[in-house]
């Protein structure tokens, strides 16, 4: 029940803090049609006062886009990134080329937060508090209690021994030529892998053919492996 | 930028003279080509997003 009612008072929080982002009369009203061109024409003839007001005339428009984004948990990076986003709009807008201030800043904004969150993505960051659905009687369940040892990950571990030792073993048959290329290739045992212009430079023969030995390895290989095992 | 004799940059907390100043804080013209030039994906942008936090908390708080 605890962390229910620590969730619901998270997202209270942020909801509260955005709203008064929003609300605060500490933030500048949105320029008028007039103002705005005022400060761009003073822009483009380097007025960093021009800059300045037109950075925190347009600090609303990055409260009010991150409400899109359904980032409860993050709502305060989300903050700094669209400001970020922000600067770079005002920095790189340009009146010449037809497109409002307010579009073209709010798809700055919007591609910074979407740039954040892909690479989060990426980067496979995920909370193990993070709820992933509830029990039989309605109790949430987070990645934290359901992560335990996977009798599964055990099995593939010891599948993945018996088949590289197979795999040392059929390299040992190869030939001494294929054995090196697909080493380098592929990085064996030490991981660092070559391309095949480095290995032919290194071999002293050329790319074409590190090319034909590596596929006539494989093709051996895959012969190999689909073998029955030899009972000796 | 006569009113920013006395402040610090933002994020490097240096004294500085000249500078973007947003709602009262002050990012130096260096602080500010760090923060247009990082990746979303390198380490220094989230530095960078913790300090600029500090622009909307000074702004509601005032």
């Amino acid at each position: 029940m605890l962390p229910l009612i620590t969730a619901a008072m998270l997202v209270i929080r942020e909801i509260t803090l955005l709203v008064s982002y929003i609300t605060n009369n500490s933030f500048p009203q949105p320029l008028s049609a007039e103002e705005e061109k005022k400060c761009l024409d003073l822009l483009e003839k380097g007025d960093e006062n021009a800059r300045r007001k037109l950075i925190e005339h347009n600090l609303r428009l990055v409260a009010h886009i991150i409400k899109k984004f359904d980032c409860k948990e993050e709502n305060e990076d989300l903050i700094s990134i669209g400001t970020i986003g922000l600067i770079k709009a005002i920095n790189t807008y340009n009146q010449g080329k037809g497109t409002k201030l307010a579009t073209y800043a709010s798809r700055c904004i919007e591609n910074e937060i979407l740039m954040h969150l892909r690479s989060k993505k990426n980067k496979g960051e995920v909370s193990l508090q993070e709820p992933i659905g509830v029990d039989k009687e309605g109790n949430e369940i987070t990645l934290f209690d359901v992560l335990g040892s996977d009798p599964d990950a055990v099995l593939n571990e010891v599948e993945l021994e018996i088949a590289q030792e197979k795999l040392y073993k059929i390299i040992e048959k190869l030939r001494s030529r294929e054995k090196k290329v697909l080493e380098m290739r592929f990085g064996i045992p030490a991981g660092e892998r070559k391309t095949q212009k480095e290995i032919a430079r290194e071999l002293g023969i050329s790319r074409s053919y590190v090319s034909r030995i590596e596929k006539k390895v494989i093709c051996k290989l895959a012969e190999e492996f689909s073998a029955p095992p030899e009972f000796s | 930028m006569g009113d920013n004799q006395n402040l610090k940059c933002l994020l490097c907390e240096e004294s500085c003279q000249e500078g973007l100043v947003i709602l009262g804080c002050l990012i130096c013209y260096d602080c500010e080509e760090k923060i247009v030039r990082t990746r979303v994906s390198e380490n220094d942008y989230i530095l960078y997003m913790s300090k600029i936090k500090k622009i909307w908390e000074v702004a509601i708080t005032n």
